[in-house]
């Protein structure tokens, strides 16, 4: 069977064209890091720049979501960059139908996009 | 307590301010509120509303722990206690204020006569007129400042701490320490254990200069907005969950919520206390739980919207 995190790869890969995506095995689960392609693709504007480095968190749709457990992936995260926490993961939720939908998830207070 | 203290009127447990003024001050202070009044005349009309403004309880909350405001029980219990007075009672009333008129009276004449007397003691010097008018001038402020209006009833008043001429110092009589914790459950009365962490957000987002409004219309507990609503569209639509470690965000509602948030510029912000349960279960009423919950690192929150992918 494949694993929640393969499936969400694969997307991001063959759906989402984005590449050098590598599992980041954390203590409660697997996270990929990997760089989108370059943003005339996707939707967002100047103010989000999406860097080659953005960590997707692969969720169930149907799993239980804690503040704690975000704040633990933040933290694990931020171990492995020598104590910096990224400014935000990318939520890869993915459906029983095998649709995958991607959220931005901020640490602390963002500010709305300016379009 | 400073006179610029806002009385905020509870009734039915709802925190309602009825002047305009305090409605202004508040408002420069970022707790805008919500004006809910209408016309008895034309009850359906809800276009126009005026005065009072009703407030979110954590607004309320917050003024208080400011020391912004105080909480009053309705006008109804003053006219109530006013109707309740017997004839013996408005006698004795009005003695009691007879004797301090009597006794200020005595005291202005007093006063009076020791500064016609110095008035005199200078008319013997040989000084300028204008050196003369200056004198006396500072003799009156000296003698006659106490009572420079000629309303005793004011002077009264002020010392006055055993009945009410109006509302005002019924009202004033209430910022007691005693008077303002009960009143204060009051306040809590109507609402659960989701209020601690809920004020929480609430005060994070006032500390970083958000002004919050009720978020109703964009499916959230708060909007808030960088500044006054009147120039700013909202920035955030607000969330809380009562425990840190046990409540379910939902992937249904990060997903509605975070579609909905960008659909309209905005983000949706998820927010809890590390450790809300705890002080939770140690009464959500209790004054004192709620102002020592003032750490402000406990509070996490992330934002939410879509990625514009997929």
């Amino acid at each position: 069977m494949t694993s929640l995190a393969e499936i969400v790869a694969t997307n991001l890969v063959h759906y989402n064209l984005w590449t050098a995506v590598e599992d980041v095995v954390l203590s409660s689960r697997t996270v990929l890091c990997g760089a989108p392609p370059p943003t005339s693709v996707i939707a967002t504007d100047s103010s989000t720049v999406l860097s080659d480095q953005e960590y997707v968190l692969p969720l169930l749709v149907s799993e239980k979501l804690t503040l704690a457990t975000l704040d633990g992936i933040f933290r694990e995260i931020a171990e492995r960059r020598a104590g910096v926490r990224p400014e935000k993961v990318i939520g890869g939720i993915l459906n029983t139908d095998g649709t995958v939908v991607y959220y931005f998830i901020w640490d602390g207070v963002a500010k709305p996009r300016k379009n | 307590m400073p006179a610029k203290c806002v009385p905020i009127s509870l009734l039915n447990n709802t925190p309602l301010v009825f002047d305009l003024s305090h409605v202004k001050q508040l408002r420069e202070l970022g707790v805008c509120g919500v004006l809910g009044g209408t016309l008895p005349t034309a009850p359906q009309q809800n276009v126009f509303l005026g005065l009072p403004l009703q407030l979110m309880v954590e607004d309320a909350m917050w003024l208080l722990e400011q020391k912004h405001a105080y909480l009053v029980p309705g006008r109804r219990l003053y006219d109530c206690l006013a109707a309740t007075l017997l004839r013996q009672d408005i006698l004795a009333i009005q003695a009691a204020k007879q004797e301090m008129t009597d006794e200020k009276t005595r005291e202005r004449q007093e006063a009076s006569r020791k500064f016609k007397i110095k008035v005199v003691e200078l008319n013997t010097l040989k000084i300028s007129k204008s050196e003369l008018c200056n004198r006396i001038k500072q003799l009156e402020a000296e003698y006659l400042g106490e009572f420079k209006t000629e309303d005793l009833d004011e002077i009264i008043q002020d010392n006055s701490a055993f009945y009410f001429n109006n509302y005002q110092s019924f009202a004033e009589s209430f910022n007691t320490p005693e008077m303002q914790h009960s009143l204060y459950l009051q306040l809590l009365a109507n609402r659960g254990t989701d209020l601690v962490s809920s004020y929480q957000i609430y005060r994070h987002l006032r500390d970083q200069g958000y002004y919050l409004a009720p978020g109703l219309r964009f499916g959230g507990k708060f909007v808030a907005y960088p500044g006054d609503p009147l120039r700013y569209h909202a920035h955030l639509i607000v969330d809380s969950v009562q425990n840190y470690a046990e409540s379910d965000i939902g992937m249904m509602s990060l997903v509605t919520n975070g579609r909905l948030a960008t659909g309209v510029k905005k983000c949706w912000v998820i927010g809890g206390t590390k450790n809300a349960e705890n002080k939770a279960k140690g009464e959500a009423g209790d004054l004192k739980t709620v102002e020592s919950n003032a750490t402000e690192q406990d509070v996490v929150c992330f934002s939410v919207e879509w990625a514009g992918f997929g």
